[in-house]
């Protein structure tokens, strides 16, 4: 970690010196720069997730079908991710070779802005280049604020706050919005990894931004002005990327990407010939049959799409991606399919 | 599941908080070292309270601030008073008898509803006392207190580009034919001359680094003394003309000291210089290496029990340097002829002090470490520990 403080102290000195000694356009160019240098592994991991997200109504169907055996479970899923050559890891690569570098990204910015007679003396140690010393200690004030040390009138926090917040909003996938609303649970019973992950996705959309105003709050305003624009970079990849989707931010999805997640659903249900509802499980009491949802027992799968046609938990682009995909399943999986939901429909019957 | 996943979410808000804590990790913060003139009590400041030992370690009293400020600026002794600034910008008069606040001075701030808004001026370095007036330095610049009768009340504020973090220094000689005047070095990297009675710059003088340390006066040859981030010593006349500088091999962070006609210094790459002052400037000059860490803190010249003068200074190796400053040739051309080293245990970076102990001559220093925050060396005793204070809250 020394040595990536010490690579980031010099570069952000560097960068001082080159920008008229000002501290804040050397932090603005400092994250600039880091952000780009990561950008291949941004983007790496950003196609990682992609894939698993593709993967991910598959792996349901998978987590239903094998829910009693969890060896064949995993072994199963293992051929899924090598038939579609993804790494279930690859995600977190990226992330973990970038952790190191935000870490030293932080702690270069309190370094070099040096607010007690302890940091000053540390300093020294940081600069690796001749020449810098000369810059020390750095031109610390703009506007109102002393940037070693926290922002007196909050207002950085809260711009911290609300640019975390929109940026989690935009690279969060809405909740599909279907016909199927998602059964509760009974006790003891556990989500499944897809919905787990989910869960805890939303849940740091909440923490991220307060765990980083409560940061702005507590250490110096340069590492606010460093989040914020590191805020707006990431904004700003993910609209170049074509990935920020704005009405996310009123809990809406585009109608490209309301499509896109429907033929993935559409798709994974015609190879296996059954529709993802049924094979996560819930009950679907669609609009056409009426029928109020209702919890099924352990061990029962669905019965009453036979009734529901799958266009009626999607929008009617997806329905004719359905039928398209449909069509191109094996007769197999076809004659799997209408098995067990024979079989199924019995056991509902028999309730 | 609620519940499983809000403890995941708290688990992983909790993991962030230890990760970066753990990352963001500084050295500590030493502690302000004040002794009294009479060399009977040594005041420490440190975290949240101001003590006061006697020379057997004995603690006289504890003073503690008004809320949870911390203490770090070494406290200024005068009149049966110990002055000090703390980390919220407040000044404090504790009587040394018995550790009782005399009065406190806190700047007004705005309220914003429930919020205290505004930047908290940071008191970080001594004050400098002059009359009935008392500076100090903060965040923005350099204040002046008017302290008659025991009101306080803020009498001039005076605006620097950075903070002051070093005493400001007042001098007031009727033999100089000098007007009074309040010498500032800011890390701004200027050096002020203001009228201590409304804070008007008189000049200043841009020294090309940062003066984190304080300055050092000569009033035989008129001038002053200051050492630099940018790795100089610089004398400058008290009317802002720079006579004369020499270079260092590092950064420059405590005031020299002035002593029979030589300057002795420490730099932060661990180097030990002895500078000889001249009609003109500065004359020869000898460095060697003392220590592989820094020398922080200003030295201390003392005289042992034999009236030789023994220059005392600590480092951030862990060790506590005593030199004979009497012996012909104490700085070599091959070594640095040290009487004495001992272990701290901790950096020694500190600013020294003496006391006195049943006729042995203490020298007090201080580390960053609790357990042996502040230690008594035994001057003439080869500086064997004569006793370790450990932080108590």
């Amino acid at each position: 970690m020394g040595i990536i403080v010490d690579l980031l102290s010099t570069l952000l000195l560097i960068l001082y010196s080159l920008l008229g000694q000002n501290v804040v356009l050397a932090i603005v160019a400092f994250t600039v720069i880091v952000r780009l240098s990561l950008l291949p592994l941004t983007i790496k991991q950003q196609r990682s997730m992609k894939r698993m997200q593709e993967l991910s109504p598959k792996l349901k169907q998978l987590q239903t079908k094998y829910k009693d055996d969890r060896e064949t479970l995993v072994q199963e899923q293992m051929k899924l991710y090598k038939e579609h050559g993804v790494n279930p890891f690859a995600g977190c690569l990226p992330l973990l070779i970038q952790l190191p570098i935000f870490f030293g990204l932080w702690r270069a910015i309190i370094a070099t802005l040096a607010s007690s007679p302890g940091q000053l003396l540390e300093l020294q140690n940081h600069i690796m280049l001749p020449g810098l010393d000369h810059l020390i200690p750095l031109h610390n004030t703009f506007l109102w604020l002393n940037l070693a040390l926290p922002d007196p009138y909050f207002v950085l926090p809260v711009i911290v706050v609300v640019t975390t917040y929109l940026q989690q909003r935009l690279i969060m996938p809405v909740r599909p919005k279907t016909n199927t609303p998602t059964q509760p649970r009974k006790p003891g019973q556990r989500p499944d990894a897809s919905e787990q992950a989910e869960q805890m996705t939303r849940q740091m959309t909440t923490i991220m931004p307060f765990f980083l105003g409560f940061l702005s709050l507590s250490y110096s305003s340069g590492l606010s002005i460093y989040f914020i624009v590191s805020n707006l970079i990431g904004i700003m990849q993910y609209a170049m990327m074509g990935k920020a989707d704005f009405r996310r931010l009123i809990g809406k999805e585009s109608p490209k990407a309301a499509a896109e997640a429907a033929a993935r659903r559409s798709e994974a249900e015609a190879e296996d010939g059954m529709p993802l509802e049924a094979a996560t499980a819930t009950a679907t009491p669609s609009a056409s049959t009426g029928r109020s949802e209702r919890q099924l027992k352990p061990g029962m799968v669905m019965t009453t799409l036979k009734n529901a046609p799958p266009s009626s938990t999607a929008s009617g682009n997806t329905s004719s991606k359905r039928s398209g995909s449909t069509s191109r399943s094996s007769a197999a999986a076809r004659r799997s399919a209408t098995a067990t939901r024979t079989r199924s429909s019995t056991k509902t019957k028999r309730r | 599941m609620n519940k499983k996943l809000s403890r995941n979410g708290l688990f992983i808000a909790v993991a962030l908080l230890v990760l970066l804590s753990a990352c963001s990790r500084q050295r500590d913060t030493w502690p302000g070292i004040a002794g009294t003139t009479n060399g009977d009590t040594v005041l420490i400041s440190y975290k949240r309270t101001v003590i006061s030992l006697n020379a057997e370690k004995d603690r006289n009293w504890t003073y503690r601030g008004e809320d949870d400020t911390d203490f770090y600026a070494p406290a200024v002794i005068a009149d049966g008073r110990a002055y000090v600034g703390d980390y919220k910008g407040r000044i404090h008069a504790i009587n040394l008898e018995d550790g009782k606040r005399i009065w406190m001075y806190e700047a007004e701030r705005q309220q914003f509803l429930w919020f205290t808004v505004g930047a908290v001026d940071r008191v970080i370095g001594p004050i400098g006392l002059g009359g009935d007036m008392l500076f100090f330095g903060t965040e923005h610049g350099v204040s002046a207190l008017n302290i008659a009768n025991d009101e306080p009340e803020l009498a001039w504020e005076f605006g620097t580009g950075h903070s002051v973090w070093a005493q400001p220094v007042y001098l007031n000689n009727p033999e100089l034919d000098f007007p009074p005047t309040l010498f500032v070095t800011s890390l701004d990297k200027h050096l002020y001359a203001l009228n201590p009675e409304n804070g008007e710059e008189r000049w200043s003088l841009d020294m090309g680094g940062g003066m984190p340390g304080g300055i050092t006066l000569d009033i035989e040859h008129r001038r002053l003394y200051v050492g630099t981030l940018a790795g100089e010593i610089i004398a400058v006349s008290f009317d802002g003309q720079e006579l004369a500088n020499y270079e260092t091999e590092g950064w420059v962070w405590g005031n020299p000291v002035l002593h029979n006609g030589y300057l002795y210094f420490g730099d932060l790459d661990g180097m030990l210089y002895e500078l000889e002052v001249t009609e003109s400037g500065f004359g020869e000059a000898t460095k060697r290496k003392l220590s592989e860490e820094p020398l922080r803190a200003t030295p201390l010249v003392v005289e042992d029990e034999a009236g030789q003068a023994v220059l005392v200074i600590g480092s951030d190796d862990q060790l506590v340097y005593a030199i004979d400053l009497s012996q012909p040739n104490w700085i070599s051309d091959d070594d640095i002829d040290v009487r004495w080293k001992q272990e701290a245990n901790a950096a020694a970076v500190t600013e020294l002090t003496t006391v006195e102990l049943e006729g042995k001559e203490l020298v007090i220093v201080g580390t960053e470490n609790k357990d042996r925050l502040v230690l008594a060396l035994d001057l003439n005793n080869d500086g064997k520990r004569e006793w370790a204070y450990k932080y108590e809250k």
